[in-house]
Formats: structure tokens, sequence, C-alpha cells
């Protein structure tokens, strides 16, 4: 499956809350779809997880139809100076088909953010900053098998993807 | 604690100070034994407002009531104070979480049955914002206010925490 990565400059450039409506715009573009619904109704729970830094080194991860999304945040003086952001939009609907997001968060915060996002979605779940999605982890047994046993091999998906 | 320096500007250390304040917040709650779900709902209003009154300087306390909600009494108050002391765009900002644990460590756990609510207390004339209507505290009456200090810094505008421990 192809990636495609995107980084959005935020706190304190911009509010956790207009970081999330640039994410939402990015990969929702239709106002009137059902996905878009989806994530207004986590939009709080969403921003709370941007504002605990989550996505300075982990990805929020969307896979649908399209290609595997990874959108990572900037913070503090990369927010302010933003040369490494790319907030370009996609050339696919990452919310088409039957897709998923997986929200990093804090690990003190991994339980509530769950249970309330669980509430009002069926499609976007949580996972603790530093834990791989299983999908990921997966991908990566498979890379390093092919490499072979002498010298064991494993991406860091999150550095890769990011640059 | 996390600390940079950068040459940042007003509407820098509004952003990053009204953040912090709903981050504090959430903080307290989960620390303490409650569900920040309700916080995280509300989330968009408070900064709406937060956001708004920090930049006309109206905002003097943020205040996070935790009462019983069968007898509408007072079981726990936080109140982040700001303070308006912005010197120019060198300076740090940082938001001291581990002030926060601390602080609750001493303060103890609230019941999980409790409910809560964030009033804001402003200076007079302030503009209104939509979602936001006037209300009054719940008494204090036994309790006693214990200073933590600031626990939110963006170059002097900051947020100085405090809780109310019963006598």
């Amino acid at each position: 499956m192809s990636v495609v990565a995107r980084t959005f400059v935020s706190v304190p450039q911009r509010s956790a809350s207009l970081t999330w409506e640039l994410i939402v715009d990015l990969i929702a573009q239709d106002v009137d779809s059902p996905a878009r619904r989806e994530l207004a109704a986590i939009a709080g729970v969403a921003c709370s997880c941007i504002a605990d830094l989550a996505l300075a080194d982990d990805a929020l991860v969307v896979h649908g139809a399209g290609p595997r999304l990874r959108v990572y945040a900037l913070y503090g003086d990369d927010a302010i100076e933003g040369d490494e952001s790319s907030e370009s939009a996609l050339s696919f609907v990452a919310t088409d088909g039957d897709w998923r997001m997986s929200i990093p968060c804090l690990l003190d915060d991994l339980e509530w953010v769950q249970r309330s996002l669980k509430a009002v979605s069926n499609r976007v779940t949580a996972r603790a900053v530093g834990q791989q999605l299983a999908e990921d982890e997966e991908q990566d047994k498979t890379s390093t098998g092919r490499i072979g046993a002498i010298a064991p091999f494993v991406v860091d998906r999150d550095s890769f993807f990011r640059r | 604690m996390t600390v940079s320096v950068s040459v940042r500007s007003y509407t820098h250390a509004t952003t990053y100070v009204a953040d912090n304040i709903l981050k504090s917040l959430k903080d307290i709650l989960l620390y303490s034994g409650l569900a920040p779900d309700k916080l995280a709902g509300d989330r968009e209003v408070l900064l709406r407002g937060i956001s708004r009154w920090i930049e006309t300087g109206h905002l003097r306390t943020i205040v996070l009531e935790v009462y019983n909600p069968s007898s509408d009494a007072l079981v726990g108050r936080w109140d982040i104070h700001i303070t308006y002391e912005w010197t120019g765009g060198d300076g740090q900002f940082w938001t001291d979480t581990d002030a926060i644990r601390f602080a609750i460590k001493k303060a103890g756990v609230l019941p999980s049955t409790a409910s809560y609510a964030v009033i804001v207390d402003l200076e007079e004339n302030a503009p209104d914002v939509p979602g936001w209507s006037t209300t009054t505290f719940r008494s204090t009456a036994g309790f006693v206010a214990q200073q933590i200090g600031t626990t939110v810094e963006a170059s002097g505008l900051s947020g100085g925490l405090s809780y109310y421990r019963t006598r």
C-alpha cells in the first residue's frame, strides 16, 4: 500500500482547533459528506490530542480506498517557522470507501480518549504515542523477513514518512 | 516541562496560553479521577471565549468548579488567574504539567460521580461571546485557597494556578 504524509503547522502558530479544521478539510473535502459529520463529532477529542503535542512524532493515520495518509503536526518554534510543513491538497479523498482513522494520544489519556471516540464513531480509534498500528507492524515484519536473519532491519516509519 | 525560545507575537502568546489552559483543565480532571469527555465536548465554545477575552484583556480568572450533582455543593475548585505582563517576542513559552500533577497529589482525588463546570471571571464591559451566559460561582465557604504558581507562561502572558481545599 502506498503512503502519503502531510505535516501541519500547529500551536502556537495555530490553535489546536484550527489545526484540526485544516486536517478535516484535507481528508474530507465535501462538507456535506458523512465523514465530515463523523469528524465533527470527534473534534473536541482530536483537538485535545493535538494540544497534547501527540502528533509531533506520531502520525494521525487515515486509510480508506486510496493511499494510507499519515498526518503530523509542528509545534513551538517549528510551527512558527513552518519550514517543514507540507499542507498541500491530496489527489485522492482519504475518507473514501470503508475508511478508518487512528489518532495518537498520550498514554495517560488513552482510556478516556478511546471511550469518548467509541461513543460517537466506529471508524476512529486511538492508540498511545509510540505505539504502531497493527497494519504498520505487519508491514515492518514482512520487510524484516525479506532482508533475512543476518541483519534484522526495522524501518522507523514515522521518521521516514514525515521527511 | 517543555521550554523553547524564538521571536513570537502576542497572537502566538494568546493562542499558546488559551490552548494550554484547556490542556491544564483536562489534566486536572484526568489526574483528579474525573472524565474529561464533557470538557472535550465543550472545547470549541471554551476556546472561543478564553481566546477572545485574553485578546481583549478582559479575562481575569478561569475557574473549574467540581460539585456534587445531587446537592450542587462545591467539592473542589481550581483557578487559573491570568497575568498580562507581555514583555515581547523573545521570551519563553512553557507549560508545567508536573506542577499540576504534584498539586493534585496534595489536593487528593475527587469523587468520580462529581460534575464540573468551567466559569470565567471577567472585567467589566467584556464583549459577548456566543455559547457563554451569565452565572454565579458556588459558595467556597469551608474552603481555603492554595497557591501553586505559574503553570502556563508565554513571555509574561501567563496563567497562575491555585486550588481550594477544605479547611
